[in-house]
């Protein structure tokens, strides 16, 4: 709980505010503001909090500032963090930006190259969907049962639109029959994102069958019927680029490598691009109409408050990513949101 | 757009709220149209009280927004106040005008900011 503590520079008047509790207390006291406000000889009256000392100067400077300017500053550090201890403590201060402070440093750490696993990165994004989407949709899994039960477990209001990227790098991937009717025989939290990919092999590619789970079945049939009727709907065949240092093996050249699940591609269509700067950008929502009955995503990142404070931070994606095969985080809880 | 002011006036202001205000304007840049209870006060003091104003500007005026974010001397307010707003009103701002608030930011943050305004599923 905060106190607000306004001084009076006169009278030393203290005037602590105890603001969740809504009640007011005065008493005599010294001016523990003076460092905030900078007015030369003159006897301000400065509003002031009392937190933590984040260890890190530069912020510890707005600490004692009303506000989120200690919270931003830390933020705004918090790629330079050097492990995950430091990042849960000094997120941990971060207040109503801990979620993008969280991000900021998990962005940093995508790449597979930065020693950092899924499951601890996951577990660093914390309740921060964005982050554990942004995080699945840059190190995907190779194993699509394995990358859509992370979707999810981890995506939180994101794991619809996880799900459908998860699908349509596995439809991209190149699929047979038999591959199309081991998806389509599982369960899944949203038939219809899974069904969409699957109609796309079934009638846009001619490959394999829309029979299995029920819920999955249905909705796939529901958007065979849909590409029969205006087949100018099928998703795209063509790859985007891949990113280097990747492979292009589907299921059938992982197989014959003796790697299960798909080989994951770098460059989905209409999927994670880099933005401003080298921001990773999770695609927009996959074709088709969100699924009734399904989850719809809701607000973005920093929407674990009302009107949450900007996205985590960007960092350079460096080209080389090499995926390992994907293990399923067993031991992770599920996520709550 | 930004006047050098220098003067100093003191304000004692005891609300129901507990606010007390009480400051010397030197020096900070300020807005010549803006004119508000903010200016009473100086350093950061005055900063966090137009971010205050900032927050508080309705997504309809993102314009208003970038006015008053330049009267903001302290980079590190200032990027909270702006990034703040736009990740509150993301879903009534026009791209452009979004991206132009975006531009005020620096580094990473400018990234995520301007990422927010193209991905769709932080707009729902």
């Amino acid at each position: 709980m905060a106190s607000q503590t306004a001084v009076g520079a006169g009278a030393a008047l203290s005037i602590v505010g105890i603001v969740a509790a809504g009640t007011l207390a005065i008493s005599g006291s010294p001016r523990p503001a003076a460092e905030l406000d900078p007015t030369p000889g003159g006897e301000p009256l400065a509003a002031t909090v009392e937190r933590e000392p984040s260890g890190i100067p530069q912020c510890d400077a707005y600490r004692s500032l009303p506000g989120e300017a200690f919270g931003y500053c830390l933020y705004k550090i918090a790629g330079g963090l050097p492990d995950v201890a430091s990042v849960n403590r000094v997120c941990g201060l971060a207040e109503d930006w801990e979620g993008e402070c969280r991000h900021a440093w998990v962005a940093g750490k995508m790449n597979a190259d930065s020693s950092f696993s899924m499951e601890t990165l996951l577990e660093v994004c914390d309740k921060n969907a964005d982050c554990s989407f942004e995080l699945l949709d840059f190190r995907p899994s190779d194993l699509i049962d394995t990358q859509l039960e992370r979707c999810r477990l981890y995506a939180g209001k994101h794991a619809a639109d996880c799900t459908g990227h998860a699908m349509q790098r596995w439809k991209l991937q190149g699929v047979d029959e038999e591959e199309v009717a081991r998806v389509a025989a599982q369960p899944s939290a949203f038939p219809r994102k899974v069904g969409f990919w699957l109609a796309a092999s079934v009638e846009c590619d001619s490959i394999g069958a829309c029979d299995g789970n029920a819920a999955v079945q249905d909705a796939c049939e529901r958007q065979v019927e849909a590409f029969a009727r205006k087949p100018e709907q099928c998703p795209s065949k063509v790859k985007a680029p891949l990113q280097r240092g990747k492979t292009a093996a589907g299921p059938r050249e992982a197989r014959a490598q003796g790697r299960p699940g798909n080989g994951s591609v770098g460059g989905v269509v209409g999927g994670g691009g880099v933005a401003g700067g080298g921001a990773v950008v999770p695609s927009p929502p996959t074709p088709g109409p969100a699924p009734a009955g399904e989850p719809k995503s809701q607000r973005g990142p920093g929407s674990q408050r009302g009107g949450k404070p900007g996205g985590g931070a960007a960092t350079k994606r460096s080209p080389p990513v090499r995926h390992t095969p994907g293990t399923i985080p067993a031991g992770l809880p599920p996520r709550s949101d | 757009m930004h006047a050098t002011r220098s003067f100093c006036i003191a304000t004692l202001a005891l609300g129901l709220s507990g606010a007390v205000a009480v400051g010397c304007g030197q020096g900070g840049p300020a807005s010549e149209a803006a004119s508000t209870g903010c200016d009473a006060k100086a350093g950061m003091e005055r900063d966090r009280c137009v971010h205050d104003e900032v927050r508080a500007i309705p997504g309809s005026q993102p314009d208003e927004v970038a006015r008053n974010a330049s009267r903001i001397s302290d980079p590190m307010i200032r990027g909270a106040a702006v990034s703040g707003w736009v990740a509150e009103h993301v879903d009534e701002l026009p791209v452009e005008k979004g991206q132009a608030l975006c531009e005020l930011l620096e580094g990473r943050d400018k990234s995520y900011c301007h990422r927010r305004l193209s991905s769709p599923h932080l707009q729902r």
